[in-house]
């Protein structure tokens, strides 16, 4: 008998009655009325599928926590996703909104950073959206709520921070400059678009004073020396505002540096005006590069914005007055494209100029090598780097290294270099506001490239 | 007697009744606790009722157990636990009589009472002294059980319900009582020396965690030839458990 259902009784209980059976195991069965068998009477004992599961107070717990994790979980699922964000991009128009990117550019979530920015945040849904089309719907609402106007400039700057460790930080920061031109001219916008890219460290910084970051590299830039101006006044101002001071201030130390300059370098003034030409070639040339201080292999990065400055070697402003020329990493981007080839014919020009410079071409190269590889490409970029791979290698890479480093090491290292990148950096987006002029004459250098014009172009500031 | 130990033979049983006789009235409480789930069943049996030592019911299976204490004589020819079920169950038809209600409880039981004074076939006495012997072991194994606290009613949880399992337990615990330090653990402790076990066996503890209880359940068993129809329980022999107790 295979099956072997009988057993001794060895407990009785008023629900139940604990068998012994024959096939080695205990079984415990239910109990019917009638049945009262004594201890170690033989008994039929049936497996009992019934109750499976035999409720008691025990079981409380458990099953309490059981169907309290699976509607936690099942909610969660949908609340959100809280996938790893990889990147954070600051974008400041007047808005000031920040998107938080997982690694394949897809974004996550949007926060609004000021009034503006949330009001625009709430009416815009772009969870997992892919970050073109995300940037397409916010430039749509920029519209509508007029904040950037058709053929009217839009000042735009963003920041592109990256969360992790990882090798891919020029391609990421190129990849939102180009996404952001081609939006906005889908758009028609005229705009100056500066693209940075920064370190999450900066950007703690930054969160600490409670300003955006591209607020805040900005008001890092007016503050530098003097302290003119605190955080608090800071978060007050728009970006507009900002950059206006910082126009300022680059035009108050342009003027200081040049007296100094002049003063010291009476023998140098050929080197100079040749730097600063130079300079101004790879200003131009640079504009879209900020000092991203990528080695040669920045291929400008979307043309007009090489801003991929680090921002941390832009602290350095103060040096950068007679460089700020080589900075603008605006561009237009409708002329941006165009530009780019222009450019290219360009930079050699501007490469020979750079290449005399090599005293103050510290910096002007530096901004150059920096702007050269990220501004290959671009053609308004003033990658002349592109050009220079000798000078500059060197130079980008102290870039680089100043990139990677905090700003404090940065400033140890290379004080001159830093301030070079600083300067270009924020020249590259300042300069173009504030030397129209200076950038005149590398514009003219690139007559083919109409889109130079965009720094020449409505933009005062170039 | 040990107590903590089961009335194992008829031997230690008859010396607990004459202490008892002789007034041992530790010895008698002992006895009385020993032997509550066997007398509750009983009671519950007679009354075809489930009955909790709330009920009056209860309290005269009792009565009847301590008289049947006072009077058992092995020379009768039955066993101690035959004895005492026969005594609560006239104690019992006696109080229903009183409260007239005895005649449903009179009709069936009766008659197997009853052949208790005629005399026996042999294969009826066989029976008789089989069951008590079945009812004795499982109460010993209770006893034990429970300076384990476990619980008869646990091991359903913790039997393997495969067959090789099944085996594999056994196995595990007929290594397991090789090992002398083992046992000597585990009936100190009382309780399951897991790591040790796991290094000098080389068994996974797994299958010992899931199975805790019904292991100990089996290592006592085994432990204890002198409960034959527990162990044919465990050696799984073909037929039936106290079919052929020894």
């Amino acid at each position: 008998m295979e099956n072997k259902t009988n057993g001794v009784v060895i407990e009785v209980q008023e629900e139940k009655i604990v068998v012994m059976c024959d096939d080695g195991t205990f079984r415990n069965i239910v109990r019917a009325e009638n049945e009262m068998p004594i201890i170690g009477e033989r008994i039929y004992a049936p497996k009992q599928k019934a109750p499976i599961i035999q409720w008691n107070w025990k079981m409380i717990f458990p099953v309490a926590s059981v169907i309290a994790i699976c509607l936690i979980t099942f909610f969660g699922l949908f609340s959100s996703k809280a996938p790893q964000s990889t990147y954070l991009l600051a974008l400041d128009i007047n808005p000031s909104i920040e998107a938080e990117l997982d690694e394949d550019f897809q974004v996550i979530e949007l926060h609004g950073l000021n009034t503006d920015g949330e009001a625009l945040v709430e009416e815009m849904d772009v969870s997992n959206k892919p970050l073109d089309q995300a940037i397409d719907d916010l430039i749509d609402k920029l519209k509508e709520n007029g904040y950037v106007r058709e053929n009217e400039l839009a000042e735009i700057t963003t920041t592109l921070v990256k969360l992790t460790e990882s090798e891919q930080e020029v391609e990421s920061a190129l990849h939102v400059e180009e996404v952001l031109q081609q939006s906005l001219e889908s758009h028609q916008v005229n705009s100056e678009v500066e693209v940075y890219q920064e370190n999450k460290a900066y950007y703690d910084e930054a969160k600490q004073s409670e300003l955006s970051v591209n607020a805040y590299r900005l008001y890092q830039e007016v503050s530098q020396d003097d302290h003119s101006i605190d955080v608090e006044e800071a978060k007050g101002k728009s970006m507009q505002e900002l950059r206006e001071m910082v126009k300022e201030k680059q035009a108050e130390k342009a003027e200081e540096s040049k007296a100094a300059g002049q003063e010291k370098k009476n023998a140098d003034k050929s080197g100079e005006n040749q730097n600063k030409q130079g300079q101004q070639n790879q200003d131009k040339s640079n504009q879209g590069n900020s000092n991203t201080g990528k080695p040669e292999d920045l291929p400008s990065q979307s043309q007009g914005n090489n801003s991929l400055n680090q921002n941390a070697e832009d602290k350095g402003k103060p040096n950068h007055q007679p460089e700020q020329q080589n900075r603008h990493s605006k561009e237009n981007n409708q002329a941006g494209q165009e530009q780019k080839s222009s450019e290219k014919g360009n930079q050699p020009q501007n490469n020979p100029k750079v290449d005399k410079d090599p005293k103050s071409d510290d910096k002007k190269s530096n901004q150059n090598n920096k702007a050269n590889n990220s501004n290959e490409e671009k053609s308004q970029s003033s990658n002349v780097s592109s050009g220079k791979p000798e000078k500059r290698k060197p130079k980008s890479q102290k870039q680089e290294s100043n990139k990677q480093h905090t700003k404090s090491e940065q400033k140890e290292e290379n004080e001159s270099e830093e301030e070079q990148d600083k300067s270009e950096s924020r020249k590259s987006s300042r300069e173009q506001e504030d030397e129209p002029e200076s950038n005149k004459p590398l514009e003219s250098k690139t007559p083919e490239v109409p889109d130079k014009a965009e720094n020449n172009r409505p933009l005062p500031k170039e | 007697m040990d107590e903590g130990e089961g009335f194992m033979n008829e031997e230690q049983l008859s010396d607990s009744i004459a202490k008892i006789k002789q007034g041992d009235e530790r010895e008698r409480n002992y006895m009385i606790q020993y032997y509550q789930p066997y007398i509750l069943s009983v009671v519950g049996k007679v009354c075809r009722e489930y009955k909790t030592w709330n009920d009056d019911e209860a309290s005269i299976g009792l009565i009847a157990f301590n008289k049947a204490l006072d009077t058992f004589e092995e020379s009768q020819g039955r066993t101690f636990l035959n004895y005492a079920y026969l005594l609560i169950h006239r104690e019992l038809v006696d109080y229903f009589r009183k409260e007239n209600r005895y005649k449903k409880y009179v009709t069936n039981k009766e008659k197997a009472v009853d052949t208790t004074y005629d005399k026996k076939s042999i294969d009826q006495f066989q029976e008789e002294v089989r069951q008590s012997q079945m009812a004795e072991e499982i109460l010993a194994l209770n006893q034990e059980l429970s300076s384990f606290y476990i619980k008869f009613e646990e091991l359903e949880s913790y039997s393997p319900k495969h067959k090789r399992t099944r085996k594999k337990v056994l196995q595990m615990a007929k290594e397991f009582i090789t090992e002398r330090e083992l046992v000597e653990q585990l009936f100190y402790r009382k309780k399951f020396p897991m790591k040790d076990f796991a290094e000098i066996s080389g068994y996974r503890l797994k299958t010992v965690e899931k199975h805790r209880k019904y292991l100990i359940t089996i290592i006592i068993i085994l432990v204890h030839p002198d409960w034959p129809n527990l162990q044919s329980f465990v050696s799984g022999k073909v037929g039936s458990v106290g079919d052929h107790g020894k």
